[in-house]
């Protein structure tokens, strides 16, 4: 078999090993899918079929009843509360991340070393040790079950890691574009504003993304700041769910792929810029 | 500039963390600091056997999933390495389950696992006539649970991380070695091992910072049990805060977490050095 494969193979030195890489490929592949898959057929289901042993391959029919109940139950409010959470998360990531990222990267201040270490010194902080502070310091700012308080903590514990790739990024950009422009009379800003930033592209986006995915993802923190129905993230709601309705699997399923379309999507069509940002993200944890 | 960044990190990181120093010192009701205790916080939760318990679990988890997802992750990212076709499709797929949250995939593992209507079981049964298993409810079998639903998370993570190391070897030394006569065993052994040292040690300590710190795998696949046989130092710090309200206590064991951690984190800074200079 091997060696009929090879021969076949249009490449001038094919490898005998490929038949052996191509099985592990493909064992890998499907132990990753399949997840994704049974979940997807389950949530298709209708409740007999769900709680069926053993259990059909194939919904019959296939139906939407499930997620027309996720949706009953609030799913896309808690969607909601995610998309403003996450994406106002990054916004603010984002201005107050390149304007420190560019002070640190061009101008050399009394302190600048002590801010640096102030900026950086939470990456060391694991957000577990801070979760009884936090709550504590929330309750007392009346911030509990609030967007603003959710987002003021993803804002703050992500800071730390978008300045140190974005300080990267900006120390590789020649600093004459920026000298030619003060001699025309551009302000700090003004050069961050259009020439920095633009010449960053790839890393706000790669930042954006890593910012995104975890505001999106986040559980713990979500689940103690959150009390009330109208203030749950995706994630509060899909735990929720499970605990407090008793265990609807096809329902359950719906819901938890509804709320890992949005990042599989980003995913999907930006791979690149997120393996960029895991790979500079690497620093943190 | 700076201001922004720098105070806001102060006031709700870096604070936080002392006031959590000072917490674990008084007797909280809910949210108040009533009276300071010293360190008997400290001296309850030590004689708390249910706190030994999840230092054990702890342990037994972070010691068992850093292994096998360091094992696994280096797996995929030969494989990844390989020129072969559809070596694109095969790095997007393997890292879906890494942008998937925690919550959704201990969920699907949790109905996949399910005793009565669980994939697994029915594959077991029907497909190898094997009888049922009580995943999650067999104290050792649901910590082995935890262990590979955490591998499956994580190995591609580790993946990314050990590609970018693998691609950083020259491809010259390769050709080298093979034209001096050595196999790919040999080739691996003698170049890519000591060659990846810094990123796999590297790794290897993030790996056991995240496993360390996990509370939500814990919290929807088992909820700590059976009994409390899945009850990491995390999970128990959660319940004491938020479940029981107990912030003195809960406070204490996130300090003996942070502690573990810094040392943790020291070897890394470390090791990070030597990179640097070696």
């Amino acid at each position: 078999m091997a060696a009929l494969s090879v021969a076949r193979s249009t490449r001038p030195r094919a490898d005998p090993l490929q038949p052996v890489l191509y099985g592990a490929m493909l064992v890998v592949m499907t132990l990753a899918l399949v997840p994704f898959v049974w979940a997807f057929l389950t949530s298709l289901k209708p409740e007999k079929q769900v709680f069926a042993f053993p259990p059909q391959l194939l919904p019959n029919p296939a139906t939407l009843y499930n997620y027309g109940r996720a949706v009953d139950h609030g799913l896309l409010l808690a969607l909601f509360n995610s998309t403003v959470i996450a994406l106002t998360t990054v916004g603010l990531v984002l201005v107050a991340g390149s304007l420190a990222a560019y002070a640190l990267a061009r101008i050399t201040f009394r302190g600048s070393q002590l801010v640096l270490f102030l900026i950086i010194a939470p990456m060391m902080i694991p957000g577990l040790v801070n979760l009884v502070p936090t709550y504590i310091v929330m309750a007392k700012l009346g911030l509990l079950d609030s967007y603003q308080g959710l987002i003021l903590i993803y804002w703050v514990h992500s800071l730390p890691l978008a300045i140190w790739i974005l300080r990267a990024f900006f120390q590789t950009v020649p600093g004459e574009l920026e000298d030619a422009a003060a001699v025309d009379g551009a302000s700090r800003l003004q050069c961050l504003w259009s020439i920095i930033l633009p010449l960053s592209q790839p890393a706000l986006a790669a930042v954006a993304l890593l910012v995104f995915l975890n505001a999106w993802n986040e559980f713990v923190i979500a689940s103690i700041m959150t009390s009330s129905a109208l203030m749950r993230t995706a994630q509060v709601f899909l735990y929720l769910n499970m605990t407090d309705v008793g265990v609807n699997w096809g329902e359950m399923m719906a819901s938890a792929l509804a709320i890992n379309l949005p990042v599989l999507a980003l995913f999907l069509l930006l791979q690149r810029r997120f393996i960029a940002g895991l790979t500079a993200g690497a620093l943190r944890f | 500039m700076v201001a922004p960044a720098v105070v806001v990190i102060t006031a709700f990181s870096l604070l936080p963390t002392l006031y959590g120093v000072l917490v674990s010192l008084y007797r909280v009701e809910f949210v108040e600091l009533l009276n300071f205790v010293g360190l008997r916080n400290y001296s309850e939760v030590l004689g708390d056997p249910r706190f030994w318990n999840s230092v054990r679990v702890s342990f037994t988890f972070t010691g068992c999933s850093v292994a096998l997802t360091f094992v696994g992750g280096f797996g995929l990212a030969l494989l990844g390495n390989q020129r072969v076709r559809f070596r694109g499709a095969f790095r997007t797929i393997a890292l879906l389950p890494w942008v998937t949250s925690y919550v959704v995939t201990y969920l699907i593992f949790r109905w996949i696992l399910n005793s009565d209507f669980g994939l697994l079981n029915a594959v077991l049964v029907e497909g190898a006539g094997l009888p049922r298993v009580s995943w999650l409810g067999d104290p050792g079998l649901a910590l082995g649970a935890l262990v590979g639903v955490d591998v499956w998370r994580a190995a591609p993570y580790a993946m990314v991380l050990l590609l970018a190391g693998l691609q950083g070897i020259p491809q010259e030394l390769y050709e080298a070695a093979s034209i001096d006569g050595a196999t790919r065993v040999r080739a691996f052994f003698a170049l890519t091992l000591p060659l990846m040292r810094p990123t796999i040690m590297v790794l290897l300590v993030l790996l056991t910072i995240v496993d360390f710190n996990v509370v939500v795998a814990m919290l929807v696949l088992t909820g700590g049990g059976p009994g409390a046989a899945t009850e990491a130092m995390s999970l128990r710090m959660y319940y004491e805060a938020f479940t029981y309200t107990r912030m003195g206590p809960a406070s204490a064991i996130a300090m003996i977490i942070f502690a573990a951690n810094l040392v943790l984190s020291g070897v890394y800074m470390r090791l990070l050095r030597t990179e640097r200079y070696s």
